[in-house]
C-alpha cells in the first residue's frame, strides 16, 4: 500500500469511528461557488472530500448530478479546473484525503499519464473512475502507482466473491460501496443484506468499506454505520444545498457545515 | 496484428485490436459476465438456434431477396444488387438482432425488456419480438427523435411497449442509451436490455453481430447463385454498426471483396454538424466500450446532426474501429443532401422508398460506380422509407425557402 492521506482515514477507522467524506461537484455553482463548498465541508469536519469532474453522459450518476454538471459544463469548466481547484483545497488544508471521481473518458482524452501526474501535483491522493471496472485497470493502476496515487474501486450490491479478486490486487485507499442497484440520487429504502456486504468487503479486500448512492439524511448515515460501513460518501444532498444556497454569485457557507456537523454527529452516536 | 479471419471474431475478453472490452460500472459486470455464459451456451445450440431461424422465417420473412436494380445500375454505370432488408418484417434488419435476443432473455430466465431506439426502428423492432414472446418492453426515446419519427411512436405502443422520451443532452440516441443504461443498473436482475447496435460492452457488439450474420451469409450465397461471383464492393451504412458488420460479416474471409461503410456526414464534414465517427473522431470511452467518438480535448461527447436518425449516434462499433485500423473496411462520409438525393433516385428508378439511412449507403454506390464504372456493388438496404416521408417533405420545403 502506497503512502498516502488515506492513512488518516484508515486510523480513525482502526480506532473504531466511522468518516464522512462529502462529494462537490468541481465547478458547480461555479468554479469559485465549488471551491467555497469544499472549504465549507472541511470547515464543518469532513474527513476527507470526494471531488468530481463534470462530464456530460454520467450514466452511473442521477439526474441531479447530470444537471449540475451539464450548468458546470455550460459555464465552460474545463478538466484544467480541476487542477486549480485541487490547488486551492490543498493550500487550504494540507492534511485531507482527496478523491478525485471522473469517467474515464476525461482522463483518456487528457491522456492518462499527462493528467493524473497534474492530478497528483496539485495534491490529489486518490481516483476513482466509476466505468474502469478491475478488468480494465491495468490501464491506469501502473500511473497511478508511479504518482503515489491510489486507485479506487466501487463495489455493488450484484459483485460476487469471484469480483472481490480481481478488485483486490488494485484497489487502494478505501471501496466505495454502492449501497443500492440504481443511480445516485435520494432514495428512502436500502437493500437487506447489506451487512452481508460490508462485512465481505471488510474481510476480503481488508479496505474501509464507505457506503455511497442514496445517502442524504442523518439518519441514513446512521443506519449505514449500523450496518457495517466504515463511514458515507453523501453527494446529491449536498448538490442540493449548493444550488439552495448560492445567491447572487456567492455560495454561503453556513447551511454546508451544519449539514457536516449534523451528519458527523450521526455517525458517533 | 490479428489475420484478417479473426478480425470478425474476438476472444472473451471483448477487443477487436485496439478496441471493445467492458468499460462499465461495477454494478452491471456481473450482469454482462451473466449475458455472456448465456450467450455462449445458446450461440452453437442447435435448439435455439432452429426456433430463431424458424421464427425468422415464418414471422419475420427470411430470406431476404437479393435484388438487381437494373434502372439504378443503368443510371450509376455499374451492376447494383440490393439486399433487400427493407423487406424484412418491421420494415428493416433490425428485427433480426430484437428477436435473436428477446429469445435468448426469454431461455435466459428474464421478465422485462428495455431498449433505447434512434430512429424508431430498433424500437419497434424490440416491440414486435417482445409481443410475440410475451415480455413486457420499455423503450427509451431522445425527445428529438420522438418528435421526428411519430409513425414509429405510435407502432411501439400499438405493439404494447411503453415509449419514454428522454430530454437530458442533445435529447438523441445516445442520451436514450445514457437512460437504458440507467434503468439497466436498478433493474438487472430482470431485465434484459436488448441493445440495438453492434456497440456497448462485450459480449453486445459480437452478440448483435451473431443474430445479425445471416444478411452477409444470405447475400453471399445469393451472389454466387444469380451473379456467379462475389462483388466488388460491399457497402452499408454506418451509425452503430449492426447492418454493416452483419453484412461484411458474411464475407469476411473474401480479401477481393471490398467493405465501405457510408457514415452520416450531415451538413458536411467542415462543419460540426455531422456524425462521421470513423472519419473524424478519435479515440474514446463511453457505453461501456473503447472506441472512436466525436468529441472536444476534454473527452466531452458532440452533439451529432444527420437527416437520418437512426445514424445520429456520436460513436461508432468497436469492430468498424478495428476493421478501418488494418484497412479492411474504409469509411466515408455521405452529405444530407446526397442522401436525399440517393433516396429520391431509388424511388423513382425501381419504385423502392429506402430509409434515410440506407440511402447513405445508395449514395455511396453511386460514387463508387462513378469511380469503378461495370464494377458489381452490393448495397445493403438495411430499410423501408415510409417512416421518413414526413421528414423528407420537411426537408424538401426548407431547401426551397432557403
Amino acid at each position: 500500500m502506497l503512502n498516502t492521506r488515506y492513512t488518516q482515514i484508515h486510523d480513525k477507522v482502526n480506532s473504531g469511528k466511522a468518516v464522512y467524506m462529502p462529494y462537490v461537484l468541481m465547478g458547480y455553482p461555479s468554479l469559485e461557488g465549488s471551491i467555497a463548498a469544499a472549504k465549507a465541508l472541511i470547515d464543518g469536519g469532513a474527513d476527507g472530500l470526494e471531488l468530481g469532474l463534470p462530464f456530460r453522459d454520467p450514466v452511473a450518476d442521477g439526474p441531479v448530478i447530470q444537471d449540475a454538471a451539464n450548468i458546470a459544463l455550460d459555464q465552460g469548466f474545463k478538466a484544467d479546473d480541476a487542477i486549480v481547484f485541487i490547488e486551492a483545497i490543498r493550500a487550504y488544508a494540507p492534511q485531507i484525503p482527496l478523491t478525485v471521481m471522473t469517467y474515464f473518458n476525461i482522463v483518456l482524452a487528457k491522456g492518462v499519464e499527462h493528467f493524473i501526474s497534474a492530478l497528483s501535483k496539485a495534491g490529489c491522493d486518490g481516483i476513482l473512475i466509476p466505468d474502469l471496472p478491475p478488468e480494465h485497470a491495468e490501464d491506469v493502476h501502473p500511473i497511478t502507482q508511479a504518482q503515489n496515487m491510489e486507485l479506487i474501486f466501487i463495489v455493488a450490491p450484484t459483485t460476487h466473491a469471484g469480483r472481490f479478486e480481481k478488485i483486490r490486487p488494485y484497489a487502494g485507499g478505501f471501496i466505495y460501496v454502492v449501497t443500492k442497484m440504481g443511480t445516485t440520487g435520494m432514495k428512502d429504502d436500502f437493500d437487506s443484506d447489506l451487512k452481508t456486504l460490508f462485512t465481505a468487503i471488510k474481510t476480503q479486500i481488508k479496505l474501509p468499506a464507505i457506503a455511497g448512492f442514496g445517502i442524504s439524511t442523518p439518519d441514513h448515515a446512521q443506519d449505514m454505520v449500523n450496518k457495517g460501513a466504515n463511514g458515507v460518501i453523501i453527494g446529491s444532498k449536498i448538490i442540493q444545498l449548493c444550488s439552495d444556497n448560492f445567491k447572487e454569485g456567492v455560495l454561503s457557507p453556513a447551511p454546508l457545515q451544519e449539514h457536516t456537523k449534523k451528519i458527523q454527529a450521526s455517525l458517533v452516536a | 496484428m490479428q489475420d484478417s479471419k479473426s478480425s470478425l471474431q474476438n476472444e472473451d475478453n471483448g477487443f477487436f485490436g485496439a478496441y471493445g472490452g467492458q468499460y462499465s460500472p461495477e454494478a452491471l459486470m456481473p450482469i454482462l459476465e451473466e449475458l455472456l455464459t448465456g450467450f455462449r451456451k445458446y450461440e452453437h445450440d442447435s435448439t435455439f438456434q432452429a426456433e430463431f431461424l424458424g421464427l425468422m422465417e415464418d414471422w419475420g420473412g427470411r430470406p431476404t431477396p437479393l435484388y438487381h436494380a437494373q434502372n439504378l445500375s443503368a443510371a450509376y454505370g455499374a451492376e447494383i444488387y440490393l439486399k433487400r432488408e427493407d423487406l424484412l418484417h418491421g420494415g428493416a434488419h433490425k428485427t433480426n438482432n430484437a428477436l435473436g435476443q428477446a429469445l435468448l432473455a426469454k431461455k435466459m430466465g428474464k421478465t422485462r425488456i428495455i431498449a433505447e431506439t434512434g430512429a424508431g426502428q430498433h424500437g419497434v423492432a424490440t416491440a414486435m419480438a417482445c409481443a410475440k414472446m410475451n415480455l413486457p418492453c420499455t423503450v427509451y426515446m431522445g425527445a428529438v427523435d420522438v418528435a421526428r419519427q411519430a409513425p414509429n411512436v405510435q407502432r411501439m405502443k400499438l405493439l404494447g411497449a411503453e415509449v419514454i422520451a428522454v430530454t437530458s443532452g442533445g435529447a438523441t440516441l445516445k442520451d436514450a442509451i445514457n437512460e437504458a443504461l440507467r434503468d439497466w443498473i436498478a433493474s438487472c436482475d430482470t431485465t434484459h436490455y436488448l441493445l440495438g447496435t453492434a456497440a456497448g460492452p462485450h459480449p453486445f457488439p459480437t452478440l448483435v453481430k451473431h443474430f445479425h450474420r445471416m444478411i452477409g451469409q444470405e447475400s453471399r450465397a445469393q451472389c454466387l447463385e444469380k451473379i456467379g461471383k462475389l462483388p466488388d464492393y460491399a457497402i452499408a451504412c454506418v451509425g452503430g454498426g449492426s447492418n454493416a458488420i452483419g453484412l461484411f460479416s458474411g464475407f469476411s474471409e473474401d480479401q477481393e471483396v471490398r467493405f465501405i461503410g457510408a457514415e452520416p456526414g450531415g451538413e458536411g464534414l467542415e462543419t460540426n454538424r455531422h456524425g462521421a465517427v470513423l472519419v473524424k473522431g478519435t479515440p474514446a470511452v463511453l457505453h461501456g466500450m473503447r472506441s472512436l467518438a466525436l468529441q472536444d480535448e476534454d473527452g466531452q461527447i458532440q452533439d451529432t446532426h444527420s437527416i437520418s436518425a437512426g445514424l445520429d449516434y456520436p460513436l461508432v462499433g468497436p469492430e468498424h474501429a478495428y476493421l478501418r485500423d488494418i484497412g479492411r473496411a474504409t469509411y466515408t462520409a455521405i452529405t444530407d443532401e446526397e442522401a436525399v438525393s440517393a433516396f429520391y433516385e431509388l424511388s423513382a428508378l425501381e419504385g423502392i422508398l429506402p430509409a434515410l439511412e440506407s440511402a447513405h449507403a445508395l449514395a455511396q454506390a453511386k460514387k463508387t460506380a462513378k469511380e469503378h464504372p461495370d464494377s458489381v456493388i452490393l448495397v445493403n438496404l438495411s430499410g423501408r422509407g415510409d417512416k421518413d416521408l414526413e421528414h423528407i417533405m420537411a426537408y424538401a420545403e426548407a431547401q426551397k425557402n432557403a
